[in-house]
């Protein structure tokens, strides 16, 4: 099962706010896996995600997914194949409340027959939500608003969730149970690609990474391989 | 010496006034909520929605609101057309190009209307136009009344479309946040269409009802786009509930106005009032 | 030697063709040309002080209205004084000015699209309180009736001609004294980016303020200029959206934000008014579709079009690398 690529992206160039941003970049995410993006603040993480969910398109190269070319698919439309992306500072409706965010989530037609059945697995993963479900986003802390964004990524009834820098702004106690989360949701077969500043704790959660530098993927491998290289080890963790 | 008696039918007459006025409001509120846009023709809109009520009463003998079954369709239609095919182009370059176009259907509406059905004055008679209903010592028009009810349809209707449903859901949420409701799956071109069309669908009840209560001209447009601004000011831009209220405030302050200071003192207080809250609390009483 | 003279080109020009304008009425020209001309003047001078408001200040301001009818208001009530109305000319467009000073605190403190509506509120709230307000003249004149405007006895269309001349002219000196002053630098600062002008120091309240009274005093000038031509004023017509229509009209299509856009852009508009004036209604019909036709084709207005053809290198490169530009959009 793990052997079937679900996500091919190969050898794009992307261009953001009118300067070149990837060079290049190819990847690979298998079904099942949990597949970790890693590099400093600016090395193109973000551009990556947001051009595999069609917020941005390649300027040259392909992107495909479960066998079917979506290079050139729009943001909305991608949702409906079974993309769905958790954007970096969770970006909820904040004048919504928590339900309202999570249905929204649901709004493809796929996804809309199975809104019940994916709501009470948000809410077993997440069991603060139905507490809060008719509190306004604006109104959670942090922690809590990184559980609706995941679960409101999680209702599109996504093969493949992509997660853009979860922790940021986190405390690490709140910051290790989102990652038991995901292995949860990789435990119920949806594929995980996961955008990190935090190289150390990603390598260490993930299955496989890439580590990307200025707009270049420069690595990658098994995770805990990666951990071990020489080049890592200084860069990222400073021994 | 003032009793309360005496200030009974201002208030009651302010209050279905400004049941009026939120039916005015609320597509321009709605547009402004989802797009950011100003759209300076919806007053000419209601206009042109009084026309359809005017032509269908005049030459099929239909009643106005009744006429509205194939009203609310047809500028439903015009509206995403309009949205598409002008609003649209616009909006991408910046918001201050929208605000032009808008200008310019404004012209194009009201000398078209000019030319169509002449300057002249128009009114709406049906069977109760004239009549009135007594409560106490207050003598209420039964338009106002008519008004007033359609204006509670039309507000819970609009209310429990953007709450309940998908599609309003979706334009809730663009227009919280456009680029993250692309990633729900939502298409913001299509909401845009939508919501325009449902302002024009709007600006058809809206111009039903004020076929009703006023006579109108082609021209008649620009007070009443002014007005529904000062509606959507005291309320906050974008917001249902604030537009309700703004309307009421509004009419209660034209009523009331125009007893303590005479007629010309009916939209001054009012529009002072607006300027006041603008200059305080320049996002709106419930603006947030 | 040639670079002064290619220095000061533009202003011995300027200077060329107000001297031909000004003696243009004795040169025995038909006589609807100096009436023309008025009229192009004061559209000029109205189209220029939006272009400084909208197209340079990111003042999107929706009342010139209210600084036409104020200042025209002046003047005339001035005249039942016995005020010459030359002087109640110069007072209006104080008045104008005045009256910007005053109620800027408060627009100001809306932003964008806030400010826009707020602003179109104003000429409104004039109207009802000039219909209702009467200074002079008893019961029988003012509020909804308006005023005659007194003292006109030997003024001729040649006075008023050259007054609109002077405002008219006036106006481009203006314009372009700011754009090469200080003003004129903060203010394109305060347009590429409000926030960061302000932290780099400059008082973004300030320099606004000043193109707004600015903006006011010309525009008043130039509105009690235009009615004293009328020779009558009333709320309706003095607080009436079509001044800021014609404003921005002009503006537009000739280009906002460009120096030479609402010259080029005057010269349309009145050539609109007076062709067209015999259709009636169709005539601003056709002026609301060339506004939307020109706001989609070429949103820049005419001078940003010839501006970008000159850089492009001729129209059929701009239309090349507008074709490339518009693939490139798609694929971003």
């Amino acid at each position: 099962m793990s052997e079937e690529v679900l996500l091919r992206v190969s050898n794009i160039d992307v261009f953001y706010g009118g300067a070149q941003a990837l060079w290049d970049v190819s990847l690979e995410v298998r079904s099942g896996e949990i597949v970790a993006l890693a590099g400093s603040n600016g090395a193109g993480k973000s551009t990556l995600l947001k051009t595999i969910s069609g917020v941005i398109h390649p300027a040259k190269g392909s992107i495909e997914f479960a066998g079917m070319n979506i290079t050139k698919l729009n943001a909305y439309d991608i949702v409906a194949q079974g993309i769905s992306q958790v954007p970096e500072g969770r970006r909820l409706f904040p004048e919504m409340t928590v339900f309202q965010n999570l249905a929204i989530g649901s709004y493809n037609g796929k996804a809309r027959a199975k809104r019940e059945e994916n709501l009470t697995r948000v809410y077993e993963l997440f069991p603060v939500l139905k507490e809060r479900k008719d509190q306004l986003a604006k109104t959670l802390s942090g922690g809590e608003q990184q559980m609706v964004a995941i679960g409101r990524g999680l209702m599109s009834n996504p093969r493949l969730i992509l997660i853009d820098e979860m922790s940021l702004g986190l405390s690490p106690l709140i910051v290790c149970d989102l990652f038991r989360v995901l292995h949860a949701i990789r435990a119920r077969g949806i594929t995980v690609l996961l955008v990190e500043q935090n190289v150390w704790q990603s390598l260490h959660e993930a299955d496989r990474a890439y580590i990307i530098e200025t707009g270049r993927i420069v690595l990658s491998g098994n995770a805990l391989e990666l951990c071990e290289e020489e080049e890592v080890r200084e860069a990222y963790f400073g021994v | 010496m003032e009793t309360l008696a005496d200030l009974a039918s201002p208030i009651a007459i302010g209050v279905l006034l400004g049941g009026l006025y939120v039916v005015i409001a609320l597509g321009l509120s709605l547009v402004f909520g989802v797009m950011k846009v100003i759209n300076v023709a919806h007053g000419d809109l209601v206009i042109l929605g009084s026309y359809f009520a005017y032509v269908t009463s005049t030459s099929w003998g239909l009643d106005p609101i009744l006429s509205l079954v194939v009203g609310i369709p047809l500028f439903f239609v015009m509206g995403i057309f309009i949205e598409k095919f002008l609003v649209h182009r616009a909006f991408r370059m910046s918001v201050d190009a929208a605000l032009i176009i808008a200008f310019g259907i404004s012209l194009i509406i009201q000398n078209a209307a000019q030319l169509v059905w002449t300057p002249l004055s128009r009114g709406l008679m049906t069977s109760y136009t004239l009549e009135s209903l007594k409560i106490g010592d207050v003598y209420l028009p039964v338009v106002y009344l008519v008004d007033f009810a359609m204006a509670l349809v039309v507000v819970l209707a609009v209310h429990q479309f953007l709450k309940r449903t998908y599609l309003g859901q979706a334009i809730t949420a663009a227009s919280q946040d456009s680029e993250t409701a692309q990633l729900m799956g939502i298409n913001p071109a299509r909401v845009y269409q939508i919501a325009f069309g449902i302002a024009m669908a709007l600006a058809a009840i809206a111009g039903v009802s004020l076929a009703l209560t006023f006579p109108f001209t082609p021209k008649s447009g620009v007070p009443f786009l002014i007005i529904a601004f000062g509606v959507i000011i005291l309320g906050g831009l974008g917001s249902m509930v604030g537009t309700f209220i703004g309307g009421m405030i509004f009419g209660l302050s034209q009523t009331l106005g125009g007893h303590f200071l005479g007629p010309t003192g009916q939209l001054l207080v009012p529009f002072v009032m607006v300027l006041v809250v603008l200059t305080i609390r320049p996002q709106g009483l419930f603006g947030r | 030697m040639q670079n002064t003279v290619r220095r000061y080109m533009p202003l011995i020009s300027l200077g060329v063709v107000t001297i031909v304008l000004a003696v243009l009425p004795k040169m025995g020209v038909p006589r609807v040309w100096p009436l023309y001309l008025f009229h192009f003047f004061v559209f000029l001078a109205m189209a220029n002080m939006w272009n400084l408001l909208a197209g340079y200040s990111g003042l999107l301001a929706l009342c010139p209205a209210a600084f036409i009818g104020l200042a025209a208001y002046t003047m005339t009530i001035l005249t039942w004084v016995d005020v010459p109305f030359y002087v109640g000319i110069i007072a209006g467009g104080a008045a104008a000015a005045l009256f910007a000073a005053i109620i800027s605190p408060s627009v100001f403190r809306m932003k964008g699209v806030y400010f826009a509506i707020g602003t179109l509120v104003v000429p409104e709230i004039l109207r009802l309180v000039f219909l209702r307000w009467r200074p002079v003249g008893g019961e029988l004149h003012g509020g909804g009736a308006g005023y005659m405007v007194k003292g006109m006895a030997g003024v001729t269309m040649e006075h008023t001609y050259w007054l609109g001349l002077a405002i008219g002219v006036a106006s481009v000196i203006v314009m372009g004294i700011i754009l090469r002053s200080k003003l004129g630098l903060g203010l394109a600062a305060i347009r590429d980016n409000d926030a960061t002008a302000a932290s780099s120091g400059i008082d973004v309240f300030r320099l606004k303020l000043y193109s707004f009274v600015i903006a006011a005093f010309i525009m008043g000038v130039a509105g009690a200029i235009f009615y004293s031509y009328q020779g009558y004023i009333e709320p309706s017509a003095g607080f009436n959206i079509k001044w800021l229509m014609m404003a921005l009209l002009a503006t537009v299509i000739g280009g906002k934000g460009i120096e030479g856009g609402p010259l080029v852009g005057a010269i349309i508009v009145v050539i609109f008014h007076f062709q067209l004036a015999r259709y009636g209604e169709l005539n601003l019909l056709i002026q609301g579709i060339v506004l939307v036709i020109i706001m989609l084709a070429a949103p820049q207005g005419i001078m940003g079009l010839v501006r970008d053809v000159r850089k492009a290198g001729g129209l059929g490169a701009l239309l090349r690398s507008a074709s490339r530009g518009r693939i490139r959009a798609r694929q971003l």
